[in-house]
Formats: C-alpha cells, sequence, structure tokens
C-alpha cells in the first residue's frame, strides 16, 4: 500500500501559531503539509477513524492545551513511596506501535498531539508541588523521547526540575536516542526509565521500538554520566518457552548493567483496564496478546492469578534482585 | 464496491464508458450506474443533493464497511491553478454552515492537494475565500458519507475547471476535464479500493460461519459464541487454521447441561496447552 510518509500533514491550532515550540516544530518540518485547524478534537475526535490504519502515516495536530495539565496516577503504575503520583500528558500517542499497547484503547486515533503551551504544563506543576511531594510521570501517553529530536521537550522539564527537592519527574521510554540529552548536566530530579523486554518480545510485539542491546547501552552511557535510572521490566509478556526467553534475558541484562547502579528495577505482568481492553481487543484482530484469554478482575484485565504469579515470582527469582512489583 | 457520487452526467460520462457500467432502474431522478465492482450516481448540482444521493446509492446497492466512496467532480480555483489539474481535498468546509470536515490523508498520490470551500450558489469572484478551490458539493457529500463508512474509506477529487471568473462551462469541456484525467484518477480509485479493503480479522468469514453454526447448533449464549471466536482467533494466529474444531462440527446438543459440557470440551481444545496453564 502506497501511504503517506509519517507526519505529511501537520494539523495546526490557529492559537497554537503563537507559540514558538509550534513554529519551530513546523520549521523542522518543512516539507509537511500545514492545515489551520481551530481546536484539535476536530480532527483528533473525528468518529470513524482507524487507530491502527493511521498508524501506516500518523499525523501530527500541534495545539494549546486549556487546562487538567495533569492527572492522578494510575494505580496501574509502580509509585515512589511518599510522592503523590500524577502524571501530565504533553504528548498524546506514540510513533511506536506495540501490540499489548493500551494507547489503541484509550484514543480514537494514533495521531499525534503535541501540546505546544509548556510553560502552562510547567506553571500548573509548580501550583502542585505547593501541596507536598510528586512523583510525576511525563511521558505516560507517549514515549516523549522517541520524538526528542523533534520537540526537546524533555530537556525543558529537566531544567525545570533542577532544585527542586520535593519532584521526581520520570520519563519512561523503549528509545536508544540518549544522546538527545546527553550533553545535558544530570539532574537529581529526573529519572530516567528504559522498559526493558526480552529481545524476542520486543521483536514479536514492538513496532519500531529501539533493541534492547540499543537501550541498554543508552541505559549504560547515562549511569556512566550520573543520572538516576530505573529499568521496568514491564509488560512481562506470556510466550512460548518463556522460562528459557526471560532467564537469558536477565542474564544478559545483568551482566551488562551494573545492578547496584540502578535506582530500581520494577516488574510487572501485562494488565490493562478492562474497557481500554476492550476496545484494543476490537481494533486489532490479529493480535495473539490480545486474545489470550484473560480474567478480569475489579475491572482490570490480567493473566489467570496463577500464571500472573508464576511469570512474576520466576522472574523475581532469576533476577537476583529487589524487584518492585505492583 | 466503490461508490462514486458526480454531479453531472457529462462529468460521469467518461467513467461510465471507461468500466462499461449499466443504469439500474430507480424511481429517483438520481440516476444510478453500476458494474459488479463500482456503482456511480448522478447527484445533481449542490450539497443537500450530493448528501441525498450518497445516501440513496449505499441503500440502495447495500454496503460494506470495507466499500471506498468517492466524490469526483470539479472545481474553481482561487489561487489560479491550471485547468485541468487534479486535487485531493485535504479540508473541506460547508459555507453555509460553517462546519469543516477533515478527510484521512493517508494516500501517496501526485496530484495537488488543498481545502476547498463549498457554496449553495455558484461562485463568480475569489475575493475573500480563504479556501484553495470552491465548490457546490463536497461538503454534503462529506457529512453523509461520514454516517456510513470509516473515514479513510471517503475521498474527495475534483478536477479544476476555472479560476471562477464567472464563465459557463459547456459540457465538452466538462467532459475532457473528466476524460483527459480518467487514467490518473482510476490508478487512484483503484489504490483507494486497497485502502478500503485492509482488514486485519484472521478469523476469515468461512470461519464465522464455522463458529456461529457449532454455537446455534448448540444453543450457546452470546456470550460463550463470543468467548469462543475469541478464543479461536488466539488458536488460528498461533496454528494458522482452525482444522481443530472439525471434530465437533456434527455435535447437537440437547439440553442446557450437554451445551455447558461441549463449550468447555472446546474451550480446552483451544486452550489446548497455550495459555500456560497446565
Ligand atoms: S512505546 Fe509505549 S506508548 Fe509507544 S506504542 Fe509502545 S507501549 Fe505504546
Amino acid at each position: 500500500m502506497d501511504y503517506n510518509r509519517i507526519f505529511s500533514h501537520i494539523y495546526c491550532e490557529n492559537e497554537a501559531f503563537n507559540y514558538t515550540l509550534a513554529n519551530q516544530i513546523i520549521e523542522k518540518m518543512r516539507g509537511a503539509k500545514l492545515i489551520g485547524i481551530d481546536h484539535y478534537k476536530d480532527v483528533f475526535n473525528r468518529t470513524g477513524q482507524n487507530f491502527h490504519v493511521q498508524k501506516n502515516s500518523q499525523k501530527l495536530i500541534l495545539a494549546v492545551k486549556k487546562d487538567s495539565f495533569f492527572y492522578e496516577g494510575s494505580g496501574l503504575c509502580h509509585g515512589i513511596d511518599g510522592y503523590r503520583p500524577l502524571y501530565a500528558s504533553q504528548v498524546l500517542n506514540c510513533i511506536y506501535d506495540c501490540e499489548y499497547c493500551y494507547l489503541q484503547g484509550t484514543y480514537p486515533s494514533s495521531n499525534i498531539v503535541i501540546f505546544v503551551n509548556t510553560h502552562d504544563f510547567l506553571n500548573a506543576v509548580n501550583d502542585e508541588l505547593a501541596k507536598g511531594p510528586v512523583h510525576l510521570a511525563i511521558s505516560y501517553d507517549s514515549d516523549l523521547f522517541a520524538l526528542e529530536n523533534l520537540h526537546g521537550l524533555s530537556k525543558h522539564w529537566i531544567d525545570f526540575s533542577r532544585g527542586k527537592d520535593n519532584l521526581l519527574i520520570e520519563i519512561r521510554t523503549k528509545n536508544k536516542n540518549y544522546e538527545a540529552i546527553s550533553s545535558l548536566l544530570p539532574a537529581d530530579s529526573f529519572l530516567l526509565s528504559w522498559t526493558i523486554l526480552p529481545d524476542t518480545i520486543i521483536q514479536k510485539y514492538e513496532n519500531g521500538t529501539s533493541s534492547l542491546e540499543a537501550r541498554l547501552k543508552s541505559v549504560k552511557m547515562a549511569i556512566a554520566d550520573g543520572w538516576q535510572v530505573r529499568l521496568c521490566i514491564d509488560p512481562v509478556i506470556y510466550t512460548d518457552e518463556w522460562k528459557q526467553i526471560y532467564k537469558n534475558f536477565l542474564q544478559a541484562v545483568f551482566e551488562y548493567i551494573d545492578k547496584d547502579k540502578l535506582h530500581d528495577v520494577t516488574l510487572g505482568a501485562f494488565r490493562m483496564p478492562s474497557d481500554y481492553f476492550k476496545r484494543s481487543r476490537k481494533s486489532r484482530l490479529d493480535s495473539e496478546i490480545l486474545s489470550y484469554p484473560y480474567e478480569v478482575v475489579n475491572g482490570i484485565c490480567k493473566y489467570p492469578s496463577k500464571l500472573e504469579h508464576e511469570l512474576i515470582n520466576y522472574i523475581k527469582d532469576m533476577a537476583g534482585i529487589t524487584l518492585n512489583t505492583i | 464496491m466503490i461508490f462514486l457520487v458526480m454531479a453531472l452526467y457529462c462529468e460521469a460520462e467518461p467513467l461510465i464508458r471507461h468500466f462499461d457500467m449499466k443504469r439500474t432502474k430507480g424511481k429517483t431522478n438520481m440516476p444510478l450506474f453500476s458494474n459488479e465492482k463500482i456503482c456511480l450516481i448522478i447527484s445533481g448540482t449542490g450539497m443537500i443533493r450530493s448528501s441525498c444521493a450518497t445516501a440513496y446509492a449505499l441503500s440502495k446497492k447495500g454496503y460494506s464497511k470495507n466499500d471506498s466512496l468517492i466524490n469526483l467532480g470539479i472545481c474553481g480555483s482561487v489561487n489560479k491553478k491550471s485547468m485541468y489539474e487534479i486535487a485531493v481535498c485535504s479540508k473541506i468546509k460547508n459555507h453555509d454552515s460553517g462546519k469543516v470536515f477533515y478527510p484521512e490523508m493517508l494516500l501517496k498520490h501526485d496530484f495537488s492537494e488543498g481545502s476547498l470551500e463549498s457554496f449553495s450558489r455558484p461562485v463568480d469572484n475569489p475575493e475573500g475565500i480563504k479556501a484553495d478551490f470552491v465548490d457546490m458539493e463536497a461538503a454534503g457529500f462529506i457529512e453523509c458519507a461520514q454516517m456510513f463508512l470509516p473515514l479513510q474509506n471517503i475521498h474527495c477529487l475534483k478536477v479544476v475547471s476555472d479560476n471562477l471568473e464567472g464563465q459557463k462551462l459547456e459540457k465538452e469541456y466538462v467532459f475532457s476535464l473528466i476524460n483527459e484525467n480518467l487514467n490518473k484518477i482510476c490508478s487512484y480509485l483503484e489504490k483507494a479500493n486497497m485502502l478500503s479493503r485492509i482488514n486485519n480479522d484472521v478469523i476469515t468469514s468461512c470461519d464465522y460461519n464455522l463458529i456461529k453454526k457449532i454455537s446455534s447448533s448448540n444453543h450457546f449464549t452470546k456470550s460463550m459464541y463470543f468467548q469462543l471466536l475469541n478464543l479461536a482467533r488466539y488458536y488460528k494466529i498461533k496454528h494458522n487454521n482452525l482444522d481443530i474444531l472439525n471434530s465437533v462440527i456434527d455435535c447437537r446438543c440437547k439440553n442446557k447441561l450437554q451445551s455447558k459440557q461441549l463449550f468447555q470440551k472446546i474451550k480446552r481444545l483451544l486452550e489446548g496447552m497455550e495459555i500456560g496453564l497446565q
């Protein structure tokens, strides 16, 4: 099929043209066709879109966020003791296409929205900090780092975090692009998290993400530069020969990475709110992961308890270190 | 099926001839032509007529979510584009209601691209118009089309006929605008058709029939049917076939208990060793 290339079209809210970030992005994407819009939802929320077909030629939508700059963190994520979990979605959707991704059940479109009013996000977080320590996930509905060269948002958030003792910002990625921020001094309130899974799983179920080896190289460089680094073995996916696959994976990871230099390692088996899961399954009728007969407990779709425990306990045993589980 | 909605017979004639479409008898004054792959309706001029024709063609012929729906016709160019140039509409505004529509721009093409505004009256002066092109149908067409089909199946293709200087367009000229571009238009239709037919379901219509048959012959509830369908999908992704169900195809349960037992048996068959619970 002859698709337009990614970001062949940029839809820009008329108001967003007033923001430097929007203009910088438009300048970087000079070959793209620019279409002015009143509100991002006029494009993003159209009925009748096909999330997966759009993945073949994702468009970029530049918008100005008016309210709800952050949300309370979900109980399905790993938190930090003593810190209130919040997440900010300055970018909606991701350039990757993981088979298990909950975004396919979250949004009506896979086009990427970037909210260009960064300062409004930062101000909103500042207000929250007055109420107590905050653990802020900034790449919750996206892989922010994957598009760092386009928007440079991580740099803004890193600078914002400096000197703030009651803030811990976490950016989570499957990208190898550490170089995009390697020139910056490490920030104490900033946690770089890499999601890692065995290469067999990456190749089978993730589309477009960096290889395990490339991610681990980034991890090593970041640690060497003095950053706080978290590894997330999440979501653990059940597959044929899973014991051997995860055993080899853990051996390779901890041979290469010094566990003592990590902030922590988190672990979680595949899980998804059941309403998101239903929509994801409906939209991806060729997915092995999404057609597995999960059980639903308290509105969460997850592996049958027996299997879930087996997966988690095996990996914990094999890793030989304390893992942060949900 | 490709559905084409066109305003005038002289625009449609090159396509009717090329695809050897035959007129279908009907009671409206919107002539419908078709062959086994394409259905073309002539709406007449105006947004409401285009809307009505779209809905009429789809309901008269019957449609599936894998059909494409295309508005093809002539348009005026605000920015003095060359005559005969083909344009794909990326933004369509209804001048009267102010409503704006954004067609999916997934397909690569060699045409020009731009915004279009649909008016209720002929436009003979480009002053004050922000769009690149103007016509009298597209906004009516797309508003209706979106109620029936997925967005990626809907396209709006225009051929520039004038620069809004108010001249009368002769039928022969309009015919030639489409006729000269016939090959390019046909190749776009082909691509649009391929895009509409994308289907990621591993369960084929034969598989669906098989699962429906097993379910109905054995009085499975709706929920049992959906569980079965899903397990069958999981099994098929792993094994590439559903031959394992052949062993239960002739089962006929006589009561609820038998149904439940059979359902559990099929579940075990499909789950096999695959789901990690053994
Ligand atoms: S990298 Fe994360 S956000 Fe992106 S597709 Fe994969 S799971 Fe979704």
